[in-house]
């Protein structure tokens, strides 16, 4: 209930953000309309760079933003606000041509003053950066070439707008509203410093090692990470943290990965990574006693925001990694509360932890039901996809009293949340987290 | 889901951005919501030919419209002030009283009257006398017209009729 008051505490500030610069405008003797249409485009003009400003806090994993809602909400939204802010940066010029035809002329950048061109050019940058976030992989773009250009583009079109904005010289008139801009402007770039600059040099100072290099089930390895010269990191079974290995800290290719270890031992982090990606394909080929930064710890999926009389878990593929750092803990906690484990894979062999399921069965209450895809010759467990009349096999009639955590491939997650609602399960006992950002 | 939640709550968001943009153009054009609450001071001369309005009713003109009307076109000015013209069918209390509620000027009588009231040209300026018989001579524009090679009046009294000109020009005694 803390964290759900505290979202919508976050909504409000949001919206009030967003809104507070456009309401200044009016303040002051020297503001005077100039008809509905031109003050609607000027409004959505304001009004969208206010709302692309933002985009720079809601990207810069700050713990206080993300911890009510989990880091992936926190991507959708800015995905999807970015989308609204830039139909508003687009309706700007557009009802302003529309209304006034006369003033088509300014989009010659050989006639227009400098301002006016730079306002044409920050709408064709909030393009770029909108085109190159939604078909990222249709133009072949490396999620690092992506961060990079998407760093600098925003950086670009906001300057641009900015420059724009005083110099069309009508409601940035006067140092006070002129400077509560520019002002704006430097926080939102601060945000991104901070994210570029700050952090890393903050993790510079608690490096990590890596102590070994593990290869399990399913094509996946695990690294475990020694801290050098300080205590490591505390965390929450089932968050994540961003690994930058063999690089430094403030190189961009950093990559979100599952905690996969006990919370209770964070002087050693164990982290389990699929074969999966350009990246990843070579996860097996980092060596022992290779130098390590870790930006984290985040991610709402964990058992700890809420006490349940049980737990279930929906795991297909990878995905079993937060669950094990949960039932890690679990087990270091001697928290003997009734859960229940659904273990989807394609075949028995590629299951990830197999074996270690096994024992935690022995010293949790836990109960794992393998569920396979293309089993082999003879088995007698689940097969097929998780469905509802499955789990209702398997969940005690208690079941609203426990908490769900579902995580793998989208398409098993939506199924497994389908399931989950036609059992009659709360959409609020579901938690769910996604590494999908780009 | 938690994507579609996100959706979802930008949409709600922008939403809300944009009905607070849509207010803030709302307070920035109170001719929107004036001409159907009331109309604005009532136009006390005819307007066929004089298309442009800001020749004398511009921050410089002879009769300065508000601050607020800074920046607005021409074509806007009847939207909220009636013309003669179209008030003409209205019975004359109308035009005079209850039609012009909002008046911040002295007198939206007659134009000449109001003029003579404290009217002309600039703040601070005053318009030269007329400094011959007007009697036989009552088309102004013959002599002054701005293109005349005679004695042109300025460039800004471009597109002014004969008869608005002793609206600041006085006979000087003649």
């Amino acid at each position: 209930m803390r964290y759900r008051y505290y979202g919508i505490l976050q909504i409000g500030v949001y919206l009030f953000l967003a809104m507070t610069p456009l309401l200044v405008l009016l303040t002051g003797h020297d503001v005077h309309g100039r008809g509905f249409w031109r003050e609607l485009a000027v409004g959505l003009g304001f009004g969208g760079v206010s709302m692309m400003g933002l985009q720079f806090f809601l990207t810069g994993r700050f713990q206080g933003i993300t911890s009510p809602y989990g880091i992936d909400v926190v991507y959708y939204f800015h995905r999807a606000i970015s989308l609204v802010a830039f139909v508003f940066l687009l309706f700007h010029p557009s009802i302003l041509l529309l209304s006034a035809p006369a003033t088509f002329g300014l989009l010659n950048p050989l006639s227009a003053p400098g301002w006016m061109t730079a306002g044409t050019i920050a709408l064709f940058v909030f393009a770029l950066i909108v085109g190159s976030s939604l078909f990222r992989l249709k133009l072949g773009l490396g999620y690092e070439q992506w961060r990079l250009l998407h760093g600098f583009a925003a950086v670009t079109a906001v300057a641009l707008a900015l420059w724009h904005m005083i110099g069309v010289n009508y409601y940035l008139q006067g140092y006070v509203k002129r400077g509560l801009w520019i002002a704006l402007a430097i926080t939102w770039v601060m945000a991104l410093l901070y994210v570029r600059l700050v952090k890393p040099l903050l993790m510079r100072s608690k490096p990590y090692t890596v102590e070994s290099v593990t290869k399990e089930r399913g094509k996946s390895w695990t690294l475990v990470l020694r801290p050098e010269g300080h205590g490591g990191m505390e965390f929450k079974p089932g968050q994540f943290a961003w690994l930058t290995i063999d690089r430094s800290p403030f190189s961009i290719r950093e990559h979100p990965f599952s905690f996969s270890s006990s919370a209770m031992h964070p002087e050693r982090l164990a982290f389990t990574i699929k074969e999966l990606g350009d990246f990843t394909a070579t996860i097996g080929s980092v060596t022992p006693g290779t130098r390590t930064y870790v930006d984290g710890p985040y991610g709402s999926f964990i058992p700890d925001r809420h006490t349940f009389s049980g737990y279930v878990f929906i795991a297909g593929g990878v995905g079993i990694t937060p669950i094990m750092s949960i039932l890690r803990t679990f087990a270091d906690r001697h928290d003997l509360r009734p859960l229940i484990l659904f273990y989807a894979g394609r075949q028995m062999e590629e299951l990830t932890f197999r074996e270690e399921l096994d024992r935690l069965q022995e010293r949790l209450k836990l109960r794992v039901v393998h569920v396979i895809n293309c089993p082999p010759a003879g088995w007698t467990g689940e097969q097929g996809y998780i469905d509802a009349e499955m789990m209702g096999r398997y969940l005690p009639e208690g079941r609203m009293a426990y908490e769900y955590f579902v995580c793998g491939p989208i398409p098993m997650q939506q199924g497994a949340r389908e399931a989950l609602e036609k059992l009659g399960v709360p959409p609020e006992q579901v938690q769910s987290e996604s590494f999908n950002f780009v | 889901m938690r994507e579609k939640y996100s959706v979802h709550l930008a949409l709600a968001t922008g939403c809300l951005v944009f009905l607070f943009t849509l207010l803030f153009a709302l307070l920035q054009s109170p001719e929107i919501l004036s001409t159907s609450v009331q109309g604005g001071v009532a136009i006390p001369h005819p307007i066929a030919g004089r298309h442009k309005c800001d020749h004398c009713h511009g921050r410089a003109g002879i009769r300065p419209y508000p601050v607020r009307h800074v920046g607005w076109n021409n074509a806007s000015c009847t939207k909220c002030h009636l013309s003669p013209d179209s008030v003409m069918a209205l019975p004359h209390a109308n035009f005079s009283g209850n039609q012009a509620k909002s008046v911040p000027e002295k007198g939206a009588g007659r134009f000449s009257a109001s003029l003579a009231k404290g009217g002309g040209p600039a703040a601070g300026k005053k318009a030269p006398l007329i400094s011959h018989p007007v009697k036989g001579q009552e088309d102004c524009l013959a002599c002054h017209d701005t293109k005349n090679e005679i004695k042109p009046a300025p460039p800004d009294h471009e597109g002014r009729q004969n008869e608005t000109c002793e609206g600041c020009h006085s006979r000087g005694g003649m």
